[in-house]
């Protein structure tokens, strides 16, 4: 009787390099998880029901609302009204039931890289002004062609303008978040027709979104495949190539699956012209939420202005 | 290089929506041209590809990685106009549904990955590639090269636009309200990493997606061998003069420096004539003081004495300012004009 080879009797751990598989191919890894997470961002259920005015209110005028909000926010100069903006835009959240797992990484990713991104802003040599706290000091002299600073000092005119900064792009992007949360995108980009956007550009949007998610798969499915055929790093320049070749592949696909909408729209019946199914109408309560995103804009221009 | 909400000021990007939205118009009003019935699920679709191209990350020597934004290689298969909707169109899904990018600063992103950088790389890439065969060493090296062009002038406009905004916008105490850093910060630090690293990561991306296409589908039509790239010449040469003279105006700031001029003659300010002929007429005084410029002397408002280089790149945001507000008067006018001369056939 024949007996078992090495690598098949129990216990033999053929796949010796699987530790190292899984640092070796962490991008591979995250740009699946990035995909996958766009895809079921994408093709989401529809919300469920009872979690407040905010989910069910007409797409158009949430669009009106959370956008003249985020403009009136790139208006303040103050932090006492930008914290505001942002704690209403939170508190809204909370009232939206918007899932933490959607909120917490945005919420954290965006002050801290800004943060990161504006800390030398909280210097003297960027800011100007009286030094707060000295950092470094130095007898000055020159490197090179630069001059070297005689003091560096984080300066209170400089927290301020990171500060500002810090709150102001927070406050926009939970704003933003709130609005992508509370709204089917479907829904989203059809309510783009109340902001003035024409016709054919937000119909070619809600195409562009819906086939988005096919063609993410096909990506997800290059990636899926390389990562299961893969035992070690291959070096820079073929993982650029065979990018490349995924970006290539990706785009035959769009292609055909280009022409085969062509297809299918003239059969049945589409001649170039674009035509939307007329929008329901506005309720009571849309009228509302526009008004009073209206109202606390102005009240916080307003509050703004007063303590310059 | 997507700008997010909060670093550019309304005196940046409302203008900034303002010169995009007749490229928007003149661009699908091209596409409606060319590409006819298939256009809209074209469009559609190349949005999307172009979405996914943002998410393909490629590593870089150092342990980090980016990712390529495609708009060149969009360019170059479907035409630079296609780009500039295709790319705008993936822009505003990344900033409305997954708050990539911002959505004030839209405007100012489409203008740099959507305008600005299919066409450096376009252009770059059909001066190169001459009529060359669809799979030749020399298109690709085009290729390459128009992707590097493209997002390096994608990368600098960003850094100028995020540079000029300590110069346009700040509080009564002098501190920034938005971007702080300068010019001498913003676009050294966006042109030395699109340079050195970034570039290439483009370039390798549009070159080699483009030879595995003409290997795998060899019969292939890139933009420039079908009707779909631009044909008008007379238009794209005056297009191209008007931006070289818009760059080429602190020029004058440089001469008069140099040679010590004034005020060019008849176009003194009411200052000026005082101080030249000793009285100011009555009338003068009365009219001058109507009308201010929103951007006195092509500089910023409410600034005196700043800088030769700043004021140098404040003449071509001025120069690009009045050719967009120019642009947009004719097409509005042509616009009119078409719908009454159609009007007037119907009646």
């Amino acid at each position: 009787m024949a007996t078992l080879p090495e690598w098949l009797r129990p216990g033999a751990r053929p796949v010796s390099l699987l530790p190292q598989r899984a640092t070796a191919h962490r991008l591979l890894r995250r740009t699946l998880g990035a995909m996958g997470r766009s895809i079921s961002l994408l093709v989401r259920e529809p919300d469920g029901p009872g979690v407040g005015a905010l989910r069910t209110a007409d797409p158009r005028a949430k669009l009106l609302a959370a956008v003249g909000l985020i403009v009136a926010t790139t208006f303040l100069r103050g932090l006492l009204p930008l914290a505001a903006c942002l704690a209403l835009a939170l508190a809204l959240s909370a009232a939206a039931k918007v899932p933490g797992r959607r909120l917490l990484p945005v919420m954290i990713a965006v002050p801290l890289a800004s943060t990161a991104l504006l800390l030398p802003a909280t210097l003297n040599i960027v800011s100007g002004g009286p030094p707060l706290l000295v950092l470094w000091r130095s007898a000055g002299g020159a490197f090179g062609p630069w001059r070297l600073p005689e003091v560096v000092a984080v300066t209170a005119d400089g927290l301020l303008v990171a500060g500002r900064m810090v709150l102001r792009t927070t406050a926009c992007a939970a704003l933003a978040l709130l609005l992508a949360a509370t709204t089917r995108p479907q829904r989203l980009l059809g309510g783009l027709r109340s902001l003035g956007v024409p016709q054919a550009f937000v119909m070619v949007l809600a195409m562009a979104e819906r086939y988005l998610a096919v063609l993410l798969r096909s990506a997800q499915e290059l990636h899926l495949a390389r990562l299961a055929r893969s035992v070690a790093p291959i070096g820079v320049r073929r993982e650029e190539a065979w990018a490349a070749a995924g970006v290539g592949a990706v785009f035959r696909r769009t292609r055909s699956l280009a022409d085969a909408v062509t297809l299918a729209m003239v059969s049945r019946g589409f001649t170039g012209e674009v035509r939307l199914l007329r929008p329901a109408c506005w309720r009571r309560t849309d009228w509302l939420l526009v008004a009073a995103a209206a109202a606390v804009a102005a009240g916080l221009l307003i509050l703004d202005r007063r303590l310059a | 290089m997507h700008i997010p909400d909060g670093y550019l000021g309304p005196q940046t990007y409302l203008p900034a929506w303002g010169v995009m939205a007749p490229l928007w118009s003149w661009a699908s009003a091209r596409l409606k041209r060319t590409l006819s019935v298939r256009r809209l699920p074209m469009m559609a679709l190349a949005a999307a590809f172009t979405f996914v191209v943002m998410m393909f990350n490629v590593p870089l020597p150092g342990g980090t990685s980016g990712h390529a934004v495609g708009s060149v290689l969009v360019a170059v298969l479907l035409g630079p106009w296609a780009a500039v909707v295709a790319v705008s169109l993936a822009l505003a899904v990344q900033a409305l549904l997954f708050g990539d990018g911002g959505i004030t600063a839209l405007g100012a992103n489409c203008l740099t990955m959507a305008v600005v950088m299919p066409f450096a790389g376009w252009w770059t890439y059909r001066l190169l590639a001459g009529s060359s065969p669809a799979g030749s060493r020399r298109r690709w090296v085009a290729a390459a090269a128009g992707g590097y062009v493209g997002v390096n002038a994608a990368a600098l406009v960003t850094g100028v636009l995020l540079g000029i905004q300590p110069l346009i916008a700040r509080d009564p105490s002098g501190r920034p309200l938005y971007c702080p850093f300068g010019l001498g910060v913003a676009v050294p630090a966006m042109a030395v990493s699109h340079l050195l690293v970034i570039g290439f990561v483009e370039a390798a991306v549009t070159a080699l997606a483009l030879a595995y296409l003409a290997r795998t589908e060899p019969g292939l039509a890139l933009a420039d061998q079908t009707a779909e790239g631009p044909s008008s010449r007379g238009l794209r040469r005056l297009g191209l003069s008007v931006a070289a003279l818009a760059l080429l105006s602190p020029l004058s700031l440089v001469l008069v420096a140099r040679f010590g001029g004034g005020t060019a003659w008849g176009e003194w300010s009411a200052g000026e004539l005082s101080r030249l002929t000793g009285y100011l007429p009555s009338g003068f005084q009365r009219l001058s003081s109507l009308w201010r410029a929103p951007l006195p002397d092509y500089g910023p408002p409410g600034a005196e004495g700043v800088s030769v280089v700043a004021q140098g790149v404040w003449y071509v945001v001025s120069a690009a300012l009045g050719v967009a507000a120019i642009g947009a008067a004719v097409l509005v006018l042509r616009r009119l004009f078409t719908r009454k001369e159609r009007d007037g056939h119907a009646a």
